[in-house]
């Protein structure tokens, strides 16, 4: 799967401060950063809340990349600490709630709200990554979701690719045993897939 | 029947659409607006407060004291629209009028008539409802219109998800470019509505499904009883339905209401005469004669002559 936009002197121009330059890399790299958004904020989240952090993070903090080459990877890193900053936020808000005697109100708790437009599998498999650490959840989305390959992986998040290998395993084992906990439809294994990752996420999953 | 693999079924609901460009971009110019560096907090302050910083996160966090509300919202249709915040969270553009209460975190609104186009922050836990005579909004972090017209009560949500219940019971929820109108229940707004069809040129079965809910009603007076007949006496004509538009001419005569008599006589006398023959119609030529209304019949009573 191929990145929004690779001119890097247009990278360059925006990280040296030109306006428009970075209006047109925000502009590229909208739908790239929203499809993270959605995909690495959790339940309780509005993922619109963490794209608006992450492009004020763009703006600001632009010119402390070190080349444009390294822009995707430093990207994606502030979408998912941006991500996490809420999902925190999102969990004080629940537990205060507790301790204030209140139930779990529809803005703290698991809030179909934030995600209107997806469905009940989605929001199981939504409800499935809340429960993975964070650096299993990362390649969830970038290999079996985002269908990169593990050289791509591999370079957006800085790891050698054995280290991204390992990881494809451990996070596989991972989401399938979290799957079965939250739904049992969701852990069925569904039709054969083509796609190399898809397969081997769930033909050896089957009991 | 294919079974989409559940991690595809995620990636698919979670790509971007280019028909949410405009939202988005929105989102960035909110970004982009000016404001204050954070460099320009002095590190000595910094410092000092890394002591209670736990402390001061953790009420940072919780959801602020809410401040009451209170505001009088009345612009005209034909005038700009004004704008208002109601609390930290919640924006208002309008023009028409309601009446705002509550508080900055659960505030009420009680919308008259116009339009009014609420922005919420989302994930501030803002409980904002709107209230009209029809039916009531609920929502959390959004975007939506609520306009009352003659029409009932129609909501348009921009972004986000709202629950609307309306006054008749039925409950809908509506997310990003939907809407629902909850229409009027008393037997006066639904006569309000089947005039305002009327004046768009609403369709014959629009206004008399209007004009039988108006009649239906439990709050009907005789008033309103004999407008909604009025009504549909004039649906009744225009769709050349003489029979039925008969029975309408008499349902408005029963209901002895002086406003527009003679018209529902001469109307009764004409119809008739066409759907029964001349006998029939004498009764209303007599009374229109005796009201001195005698030329206003005049051609029907050349057809029917007095027996």
């Amino acid at each position: 799967m191929a990145f929004p936009t690779d001119d890097h002197q247009l990278i360059r121009r925006a990280m040296d401060g030109d306006e428009q330059s970075l209006d047109q890399v925000l502009r590229h790299w909208t739908p790239q950063i929203v499809s993270w958004c959605r995909r690495l904020s959790g339940p309780r989240v509005d993922p619109d809340d963490v794209f608006q952090e992450v492009v004020e993070k763009v703006i600001t903090r632009m010119d402390t990349l070190r080349e444009p080459a390294a822009f995707p990877g430093w990207l994606f890193q502030v979408v998912r600490s941006q991500a996490n900053r809420q999902r925190r936020r999102a969990w004080v808000r629940k537990v205060t709630g507790w301790f204030e005697g209140q139930p779990e109100g529809p803005a703290k708790g698991a809030s179909p709200e934030r995600h209107a437009d997806l469905g009940e599998t989605s929001l199981q498999v939504m409800a499935v990554l809340d429960r993975i650490p964070d650096e299993q959840r990362d390649i969830l989305v970038l290999c079996f979701i985002e269908d990169r390959s593990q050289a791509e992986v591999a370079e957006l998040l800085g790891l050698p690719v054995g280290t991204v290998k390992s990881r494809i395993r451990l996070a596989r084992s991972h989401f399938i045993r979290e799957a079965k906990r939250v739904s049992p439809d969701l852990a069925a294994p569904p039709e054969p897939s083509d796609d190399a990752y898809g397969g081997l996420l769930w033909t050896t999953s089957t009991p | 029947m294919d079974h989409e693999h559940p991690l595809k079924t995620f990636a698919r609901e979670t790509t971007f659409h280019e028909e949410e460009r405009a939202r988005y971009d929105r989102l960035i110019r909110q970004a982009r607006a000016p404001k204050p560096s954070p460099w320009a907090i002095p590190w000595p302050a910094l410092s000092l407060g890394l002591a209670g910083a736990a402390i001061a996160a953790f009420f940072a966090l919780r959801t602020p004291e809410p401040t009451p509300v209170s505001l009088a919202m009345s612009a005209s249709a034909e005038s700009t629209a004004l704008t208002a915040t109601l609390g930290e969270h919640v924006a208002v553009e309008y023009s028409g009028v309601g009446q705002a209460s509550g508080t900055s975190q659960a505030p009420r609104i009680v919308w008259e008539s116009g339009v009014a186009t609420f922005s919420v922050t989302p994930g501030e836990g803002i409980d904002l409802r709107v209230r009209t005579p029809e039916g009531e909004v609920r929502v959390l972090g959004t975007i939506f219109d609520v306009e009352r017209s003659a029409l009932g009560t129609q909501v348009r949500v921009k972004r986000g998800k709202v629950g609307v219940t309306c006054e008749d019971g039925s409950a809908v929820e509506i997310t990003q470019g939907q809407s629902h109108t909850c229409l009027p229940t008393t037997a006066a707004g639904q006569l309000g509505r089947a005039r305002a069809l009327q004046s768009a040129s609403a369709s014959a079965d629009e206004l008399l499904q209007a004009t039988a809910a108006g009649l239906a009603a439990a709050d009907l007076s005789a008033d309103t009883r004999a407008e909604l007949h009025a009504v549909r006496l004039d649906v009744f004509t225009s769709s050349a339905s003489w029979p039925q538009a008969l029975e309408e001419a008499r349902a408005y005569l029963n209901t002895k209401q002086e406003a527009r008599r003679p018209w529902a006589l001469q109307r009764a006398a004409q119809l008739s005469a066409l759907v029964e023959g001349c006998g029939a119609a004498q009764v209303y030529l007599a009374e229109l004669e005796a009201a001195g209304a005698a030329e206003s019949v005049a051609e029907l009573r050349a057809r029917c002559p007095s027996p």
